[in-house]
């Protein structure tokens, strides 16, 4: 038998049983910790923001539409206060004083990026899970934070293009052109920290 | 000032830097590592004259070597003085060394379109995608694969949230609670409900009369100030007609109890003249004691009032083969118009009919009468020298007579005893 849909959860604790508010925690938990560790880059912040989006989602329950999917909701829910986060923060970009400084892959003339030429290990691959960790996080933290909020939800929420338009609010091409510039920014910086390992 | 501290604080601030300088946000800083691995390469450069080894001791760490490097590359043998000095110029040059936004090839991009497209997974990909869709999945996977230490405290977590869920429920079910308190009406006592309702009654019993009269007095200065503007219309009229009043038709041809029905044979109608030809307004037509009364002409072509009710004042019923004139020479002014009658106004509907009572444009109190010398008088009983306004005087005479057959000596008795009759 398939198990409940989020949606009919969701409903469930709409109609009164709370519960069902705990099953949908559980089963979001994992990805949605990982997303906002991801995206604000410091894992105590991210537990706070976790709370306040399923508050925010207890807060907002009426105005969820029921023919539309709970996830990508979820996660909208959680980047917006993320982004707040970051806003109160007033958090800035770091830069890793090991990253290149020009030269090496990371110049002015290393703007567009083959993916097929960058050393990205497969999930499995033989690597210190922490060491990855650390270098994925100071990759992301290379990003500016539009960028790193558009890769993240799009990994993370695995919606297609026109649903991303939708959920944002902005164009299908917007979309598009922010996610490929998105990626290219990412691999960049995970091939700086990566060749720069390597040197090193 | 350590770099942590600097950290916190605009970058262009300490020196005075040009208002053009990008925001704090806009400008990236170090990561901590770092900072901190300048910080102990500076503090070992300004107690180099104490132990000139020191930086020896540090450069066995890469990360302070590299920033070694780099500060030498900047000339900056720093002091503590400077240190501002060298972490902003430091910034400057990383901030320099950025790379203009990154852009994917346009494989990788078709790749990328690909694996998305193929519900983001690479397998889906057409195969000539599929090496650069399972590279977008991977890089992927780094961002999304599970981290270190994330499941730690998972049931803890979890709880928390719930309860802070529960927290938010119970703050607002008390806040209702109170509300109800506070500003229901039920929870109010039966005596504070009868003293409002008391106080209620007393300031409608005090209040509404005085508005009611306050309107009132409102209403029969408008009125006023429309017969004056009706009776300066009627001179104009008349100069213009040879001292005619208005007259629609060569006679009235049907009853003055017309209006509308049948337009070229009403009475208003001829009133109505004064507006069709712009002597006058509509809305100087318009009683404000009338609630009936439009102010505005429907159509350009309407000749008349469309019922009775519309009608604000009653205009004089000419004699037959009499011609009427405005003016009040030799002492012969009349009374050309008035409040509407009420008496008209009984007979079509058929209700008793009281000769003498006043117009109901002003509650009863009396009405206006402009005469054909351009004055207006308030009359607080529509009988003038004898003449009761509302009637042409074969009525009033019938009146009269029936009133003289009805006169009572006193010796009169009841017919049966059914005949009720009381007597002072």
């Amino acid at each position: 038998m398939d198990p409940i849909s989020d949606e009919q959860l969701f409903e469930r604790y709409r109609a009164g049983e709370a519960e069902a508010l705990r099953t949908l925690i559980e089963r979001h938990h994992d990805d949605l910790l990982r997303f906002l560790t991801r995206l604000l880059g410091d894992r105590i912040a991210a537990e706070d923001v976790f709370q306040d989006a399923f508050l925010q989602v207890h807060i907002s329950q009426d105005t969820f539409d029921t023919s539309r999917r709970f996830r990508p909701w979820l996660f909208t829910i959680a980047a917006n206060k993320g982004r707040d986060y970051l806003r109160k923060k007033g958090r800035r970009r770091t830069v890793d004083l090991s990253a290149p400084v020009g030269g090496a892959g990371g110049g002015r003339d290393a703007s567009f990026i083959d993916l097929m030429e960058i050393d990205v290990p497969a999930p499995g691959d033989a690597m210190d899970n922490a060491e990855r960790d650390e270098e994925v996080q100071r990759a992301l933290d290379g990003l500016s934070p539009p960028l790193r909020e558009i890769l993240l939800l799009a990994y993370f929420q695995r919606l297609s293009y026109a649903q991303i338009a939708e959920d944002l609010g902005i164009p299908l091409g917007t979309v598009k052109s922010r996610l490929h510039s998105a990626v290219a920014s990412f691999a960049r910086q995970w091939n700086l920290r990566t060749r720069s390992r390597g040197e090193s | 000032m350590s770099t942590d501290e600097m950290h916190d604080q605009p970058i262009g601030a300490p020196s005075n830097e040009p208002s053009n300088e990008p925001n704090d946000q806009q400008l990236p800083g170090l990561v901590p590592e770092d900072r901190a691995a300048i910080d102990a390469l500076i503090d070992s450069r300004a107690s180099s004259s104490e132990n000139a080894n020191s930086d020896q001791t540090l450069i066995s760490d890469p990360r302070i070597e590299r920033a070694g490097r780099l500060l030498d590359l900047l000339g900056a043998s720093a002091g503590p003085a400077d240190r501002a000095l060298v972490d902003l110029t430091y910034l400057r040059v990383m901030r320099a060394s950025e790379a203009p936004e990154a852009q994917l090839e346009s494989i990788s991009a078709d790749g990328l379109d690909a694996w998305v497209q193929g519900g983001f997974d690479a397998a889906n990909a057409p195969a000539s995608l599929r090496d650069q869709a399972t590279q977008h999945e991977h890089l992927a996977a780094l961002c999304t694969a599970p981290m270190p230490g994330e499941s730690d405290g998972r049931s803890a977590r979890i709880d928390r949230t719930l309860s802070t869920i529960q927290e938010q429920i119970d703050t607002q079910s008390e806040s209702l609670r109170l509300d109800r308190r506070r500003g229901g009406l039920s929870s109010l006592r039966l005596s504070d409900v009868i003293s409002i309702a008391a106080m209620l009654l007393l300031a409608t019993a005090v209040v509404l009369p005085v508005l009611n009269s306050v309107r009132q007095t409102q209403q029969v200065e408008l009125c006023r100030s429309n017969f004056a503007g009706v009776g300066g219309a009627f001179g104009m009229y008349a100069n213009s007609n040879a001292s005619a009043l208005p007259m629609a038709s060569a006679g009235l041809g049907g009853t003055w109890l017309d209006v509308g029905s049948t337009p070229e044979r009403s009475n208003s109608a001829n009133l109505y003249l004064l507006v069709r030809t712009n002597h006058v307004q509509l809305e100087q037509l318009a009683c404000p004691g009338n609630p009936e009364a439009p102010t505005v002409r429907l159509a350009s072509n309407q000749t008349d009032w469309r019922r009775l009710e519309e009608v604000s004042y009653s205009y004089q019923v000419t004699p037959r083969g009499a011609n009427p004139s405005w003016g009040g020479g030799g002492g012969q002014s009349r009374i050309v118009m008035a409040d509407r009658s009420p008496v008209i106004l009984r007979i079509v509907r058929g209700d008793t009919v009281y000769p003498e009572a006043n117009s109901t444009n002003h509650a009863g109190e009396g009405q206006h009468a402009l005469t054909s010398d351009g004055s207006t008088q308030w009359l607080e009983s529509p009988v003038v020298e004898g003449d009761n306004i509302w009637l042409p005087r074969v009525a009033e005479e019938g009146i009269r007579d029936a009133r003289a057959k009805l006169g009572l000596r006193g010796d009169e008795r009841p017919t049966s005893d059914r005949d009720v009759f009381l007597a002072p």
